[in-house]
């Protein structure tokens, strides 16, 4: 063989090397990007929809308070601390409000969170657990302690898909 | 210059270009274009929180006093506005767990009395909350 011949296959095996080696990482970077983009638009979906169902929450009469009739951006303490009775004989119709989350509830940090007895209670649960898996979804919201006609800061949380 | 010494520089120009467009198109998709859906969310956090925080009583011996109370108090009686930062700075560390991705600004015509929280780079800001006696707190969240 002559030495053009081996230089011209030379160069031609190295352009191949250097075209599969850009192949393969241009692939694996591209399928990298598109699940990273997956992520991202599942992500923004569930962020949407979580914070569309806490919006429906913070605004049902179930725990809006109201004074004198007159509705004020805040959630009743003691509506919340009576929830689970209404839950339990409306429950079919809450489960689908609340869809396919695992747990609603409102922390209150200046109370203990394991105390149950309202108005010092800590964590006032609406529905289902707080301590499943999945990601929690968070809004500061205030609550109104009607006995006692005092507002205080509340985390109103749902625990949903990750 | 040699027929061989060309196609080898032909491919060296081949490889930097195809280089160069895969770092522009990293560097595009990794600049990121703002998530519309977290600064909704931020949004009703943002203003939520200022709300909760304006309305928030606070126990001084026998009195209670919500937090915009206090947030006047310093309007008129710059004195005391080191007392309303500390029940400020408080609630927003237990609303924001600590992690001083806020910043609070409460000004008087204009001019500042005091801020909580550092500056962030990109933030959502909470509709002003406007105090009696030309009094306004602002706050904005860290995205």
């Amino acid at each position: 063989m002559s030495i053009r011949g081996q230089l011209q296959i030379g160069v031609t095996t190295m352009v191949l090397i250097v075209f599969i080696v850009l192949l393969l990482f241009s692939l694996v970077l591209y399928f990298r990007f598109t699940y990273q983009g997956l992520e991202e638009t599942k992500a923004s979906l569930l962020d949407q929809r979580y914070n569309s169902l806490l919006s429906v929450i913070i605004g049902m009469p179930e725990f809006r308070c109201s004074r004198g009739g007159v509705e004020s951006e805040c959630l009743d303490a003691a509506k919340l601390s009576a929830f689970p009775k209404v839950y339990t004989s409306n429950k079919e119709y809450y489960d689908n409000i609340f869809g396919n989350v695992n747990g609603i509830w409102v922390d209150v940090p200046v109370n203990n969170v394991n105390n149950l007895n309202y108005p010092d209670q800590g964590r006032f649960s609406v529905y289902g657990k707080a301590d499943l898996k999945g990601g929690i979804y968070s809004v500061p919201v205030s609550l109104y302690y009607p006995e006692s006609k005092t507002y205080k800061i509340g985390i109103l949380k749902i625990r949903g898909e990750l | 210059m040699k027929r061989g010494q060309a196609e080898i520089i032909g491919l060296v120009v081949v490889v930097l270009l195809l280089v160069f467009a895969l770092i522009f198109f990293i560097k595009v998709k990794t600049s990121g274009d703002e998530n519309e859906s977290q600064l909704i969310r931020s949004n009703l956090r943002a203003n939520s929180a200022l709300n909760a925080l304006m309305k928030v009583h606070i126990e001084n011996d026998d009195e209670k006093r919500q937090m915009k109370d206090l947030i006047e108090e310093c309007i008129l009686n710059s004195d005391e506005c080191n007392n309303a930062k500390i029940k400020l700075e408080d609630h927003l560390d237990s609303v924001f767990s600590d992690e001083k991705e806020y910043h609070l600004v409460v000004s008087e015509g204009g001019t500042d009395l005091f801020s909580i929280g550092k500056g962030c780079k990109s933030s959502i800001s909470a509709s002003p909350f406007i105090v009696r006696n030309g009094g306004k707190v602002e706050l904005k969240v860290c995205t």
